[in-house]
Parts: C-alpha cells; structure tokens; sequence
C-alpha cells in the first residue's frame, strides 16, 4: 500500500488546526473570540498555504493508493482556494462585528472545513473520494449560510441549497454507480482505461450525463441554475463571496479533472451538449441579470453568465482547456471576492444598502469606493486594461484557434449584454 | 439441517411481514415489523453471512424500528385507525409488490449457477473499508463531524 502522506500533509495541517480550533473554542472568552479567530484561521491558511507551495512539481504524484492525484494544475487551484479562504475570513471578521452571530469559533472552523473539502475536492482521483469530499464542502457551505442569528433570509436560502445541492449529489452518485457497474473499477485511470476499451455504450453516456448533470448543478448552469440566486441573495455576504469564489473553483476544477482524463477519448459525444449549455448560460445569465434591483441577485445572475463562458472554454479539450478554464478561474475569483467584498463593506459600514437606488451618489460619500465600483464591473464585463478582459481574451483565443467561431461569438455577444447591467448599476442617479 | 432452519426463518419472516402490514394496532405491527426483520438476519445466518446477519439485526431490528416506534409515539394514533385497505391503495401496493416478484424470479432464473460465498463475512468487507478506501473513509468521519456541528448549531434554541 503507498499512502505517500507527506504529499498530504497541507490537508491534513488544516484539518487538525480545525480541530484545534473546536477544542479552542470551548475555552476561550465570547468577547475575544472574533478577532482571535479571524487571525487564528488566517494564520493557518497562510501555514497551509506555505505547505501547499511545497508539494509543487511538474509531474503528477498519487497517494493513497492513487486516490489522490497531485500535479501542478491540483496545487496551482489548492493555492487558489486557499487565498479565497483568507480573504472570506478578512470580509467575515467586520461582518461579524456589524450582525450578530452565536456561533463565532463554529463559523470559522467550519469555514476550515469547507476548504478542505475543496482542497480535496480539486485532488480527487477517485470517485467516492471525489463524492465524499464534494460533500464536506457543500455540508459545511449549507452550514455556513444559516449560522447567522436571526437571519431568516439566510435560513431559507440554507434550506433551498441544502434541498437542490442533496439532489445533485444523488444524481451524482447514480451516475458513479452506474460507471461502476459498467467498469468495477473507481479509480479515475482504471475507469479511462476500461472505457477506452470498451468503447462507447448507450448506458456510458447516460452515466455521463447524469454526474455531468451534478456538476452542472454545482457550477450553476442553466437548466440548474434556479438556486443561484436565491442563494447567493439570501447568503450572508461574505459567505457569498466565499461561495462565489471557492465553490465555483473547486466545482470547475474537479470537472475538467474528471472529463478531461476519464472521458477525453469520446470528447465529441459530449463537447456538443456543454456547447449548448454554455451558450444557454450565458445568455440566460445575462439576460435575467438585466432587470434586477438587488445587487447581489444581480451577481448572481452575472455568476451565471460567467459559468456559461467558463463552460464554453471546455469544448477546447485536450488542447487548452486546462490552462484557458484556470485562468479564467483565477481572475474571476479575485473580481467576484472583490465585488462581493464591497457589498459586504458598504453594509458593514452601513454606508450602502443592496438596492441599486442606495447606489446613486456614492462617489460623493466615498469617492475611492466608488472608483473601485467601476473598476470591479469593467472587469466583470470584460473591458480591455482591466483583468476580466485578459481572461475572457486567452479564452477567445482558444476558441478560434480550435475552430469554434460561432461559440466565441456568443461569448463576445454576452460579455456585451452583461456590459449594459453593470454601467446601468453605475449610472444611478443620486 | 441448515436448510430446514433456512425455510423455517424465511417463512417466519414472511409471516411477521404479513402481521406487520394487516395488523389494527400499529404498535402491535411495528413489533410484527422487528420480528421480521430478526427472522430475516436468523435467514442470513443459516446462508453462511454471519456478517450481514449481525448488521441486519443491529441496524434494522435495533436502530430502525425503534426509530420507527418512536415516530409512532410523537403522532395521535386515534386518527390513524381507519381501515388502511382502500381501493386505491390495495391496487398499488399489489401491482408493485407483483412486480417486485416478477423481477426477482426472472432474476433468479436468469442468473442462476454458484454464487461466491466469500463476499459477507467481516474481514471481507473491512479490507477494502480500512486499506483500499480509507481516504474516503477517514473523509466521511469529517463530514459526519461538520454535519453534528451544523446541526447542533443550526437547530439550537436560543435561550
């Protein structure tokens, strides 16, 4: 048996400074317990971090009998995850002050918890692995949106995720179970290699469809994206930034893992139907962002949007889609955690609300925070100096390179549909 | 003499099942229910799955119908005495309860041959649960631990 543990030794860091911090959390007084927390958990996901940096290599390890798979695009995406994490815990720390919330130490720890699972979520290379650690995250997620007292908004929007995220892991699960039957195997090599050489059935696809029906859910895309806003609205939010943020990348990442290894032999059985999804997304999501009054269900919307343009860079497997899918990754969680992070400081500062009225005439309160306003939407809509530009450009690059003319056109023609939402949120008059 | 003892505990099984679902006083069928459920585990162990049998009487006859029985409790069982064999219900419960029974004699016929008996005893199932899948194993552990957290946080009432 090779267990390789020291390749998993940023894992499990984290996991026992969690449980550190339960026992901690026993001890300590409710008064300090905030500030403690929040520079406690910062200072173990720094340590994590660290950690992680050292298990960089260009070629790929396995451990835990090659359950768990490390190469750079895993570490890269860890390190991704993990810089989230620290800048969910810097927004929750004054949220936390302005609501009030029983439960710091549970907050934070389970905020902990929701990392690891997507750390190994990113890492699986197996599907129970896979499926048990989607779990962690999305239970601890769930978690995360009701803990706050008195928050009834976030009760429901906890309830409503926990009822659609339950189903998607079900389906998730039959379509493992199905794979399974048709392989005996559950390891991602043996699968991609007894798939290979059985060629393609009626009932793979099938199992196919339903765990790349899961993931769809997980990443919000249309037809599955009825919650997204509902969730992301009624989230606190800095739990929402988290969710938009590591969610989303360990969801994306653990998807092109699981395609692009196992399936990539019969990519043109399923390229097509992610095409057409990832065009419905997008201009779904862009269209349903259109009319919106609350800025959150406004990013959620736009959230969607963005999954239909992330989704459109998958049909580019094997060639770029690894690198176009986690750059793009990479800029989006630095802009959303960024527009999610000021919502969350101008009601902490109760400068703001989240009705696009309350935004006329903040350049006249905070002239630095509404520059940053229009710097965030310019790079959420993808305009040239600015980062969301540069990742939307390498995928459109991609794109025609492969041949997909008329997908980067629809990808060019949303990124112009978002663009009228997010100059119509900066132009409220005051 | 196994198989006398095989028959023997499966007819009984079947004959609990029967008191569990026909009889008035639902206490009476939710022990009718642990009866069963005991006879059927006494069914795995005459069939060599001392493993299974241990498990089905811990989790069904222990755990699951004392679950059940305390649902019982917490509801107003005057309402619940009106006949339960209505039209409607008796032909669903047939028709899927005859289809079940299709399934599972074309089954058998169709499989037939020897099955591996070496598939149900407790080192056969420990091996791959402690040493091929302990990751996912040791990862459940941690997301039974968040889920207790979450409950205990969420469903606390606050004083």
């Amino acid at each position: 048996m090779n267990l390789n543990l020291e390749l998993m030794l940023p894992e499990g860091f984290l996991l026992i400074s969690a449980l550190l911090m339960m026992v901690i959390d026993l001890v300590i007084s409710d008064r300090q317990k905030n500030s403690f927390f929040s520079n406690l958990s910062i200072v173990v996901i720094a340590i994590t971090m660290l950690l992680t940096s050292g298990t960089v290599s260009m070629e790929s390890n396995l451990a835990f009998n090659g359950f768990i798979r490390k190469d750079l695009m895993v570490v890269l995406s860890q390190l991704l995850l993990l810089i989230s994490g620290i800048f969910a815990v810097l927004l929750s720390h004054n949220y936390i002050e302005k609501f009030s919330l029983k439960y710091k130490g549970e907050y934070y720890y389970t905020l902990l918890f929701a990392l690891l699972g997507g750390m190994l979520l990113v890492a699986a290379n197996e599907f129970s692995t896979l499926f048990v650690s989607l779990e962690v995250m999305s239970i601890s997620v769930y978690i995360l949106v009701a803990l706050f007292k008195d928050d009834y908004r976030g009760k429901e929007a906890a309830l409503k995720y926990f009822i659609m995220g339950s189903v998607g892991a079900a389906i998730l699960v039959y379509g493992f179970a199905i794979l399974y039957g048709l392989t005996g195997v559950t390891t991602y090599d043996g699968v991609s290699e007894l798939v290979n050489k059985n060629g393609v059935t009626l009932a793979l696809l099938f199992s196919i469809a339903l765990v790349a029906v899961a993931f769809l859910f997980k990443t919000g895309a249309v037809p599955f994206h009825a919650w997204v806003p509902d969730v992301y609205h009624g989230a606190p939010t800095p739990v929402t930034a988290f969710m938009g943020a590591v969610v989303k990348v360990a969801s994306f990442v653990a998807f092109l893992r699981l395609f692009f290894p196992v399936f990539v032999s019969f990519a043109k059985n399923w390229t097509p139907a992610i095409e057409l999804v990832a065009v419905v997304t997008m201009f779904a999501g862009a269209l349903l962002a259109l009319n919106q009054n609350n800025l959150k269900r406004m990013l959620a919307y736009s959230a969607v949007s963005h999954t239909g343009v992330i989704l459109a860079a998958f049909v580019t497997v094997p060639a770029l889609a690894s690198f176009v899918v986690l750059f793009y990754l990479f800029v989006y969680v630095f802009v959303t955690l960024a527009a999610f992070g000021m919502l969350s400081l101008l009601t902490t500062k109760g400068l703001k609300g989240e009705s696009a009225e309350d935004w006329g005439g903040l350049y006249k309160k905070s002239p630095f925070l509404a520059l940053s306003a229009v710097v965030i939407f310019m790079s959420l809509a993808g305009i040239p100096p600015f980062a969301g530009f540069w990742a939307k450009f390498y995928l459109l690059t991609a794109l025609l390179r492969e041949g997909f003319i008329t997908l980067a056109l629809a990808v060019v023609l949303s990124s112009l549909m978002s663009l009228y939402f997010y100059l119509n949120h900066l132009s409220m008059p005051s | 003499m196994n198989e006398v003892f095989f028959y023997l505990f499966a007819g009984l099984s079947v004959a609990f099942a029967a008191v569990a679902v026909t009889a008035k006083n639902i206490i009476r069928g939710g022990v009718a229910l642990l009866g069963s459920f005991v006879a059927l585990g006494a069914v795995y162990f005459t069939a060599g799955a001392e493993f299974v049998g241990i498990v089905q009487v811990i989790v069904y006859g222990g755990a699951i119908v004392v679950l059940y029985l305390f649902a019982l409790m917490t509801m107003d069982l005057k309402k619940m005495k009106e006949d339960p064999f209505r039209a409607g219900s008796v032909a669903i419960g047939s028709f899927l309860s005859l289809a079940v029974i299709v399934l599972l004699i074309t089954g058998g016929l169709t499989v037939g041959g020897e099955v591996e008996p070496q598939i149900s005893g407790a080192t056969e199932i420990a091996m791959p649960l402690f040493y091929k899948f302990l990751l996912p194993f040791e990862i459940v552990s941690v997301l039974l631990l968040v889920a207790t957290i979450g409950a205990v946080a969420i469903g606390r009432r606050d004083s």
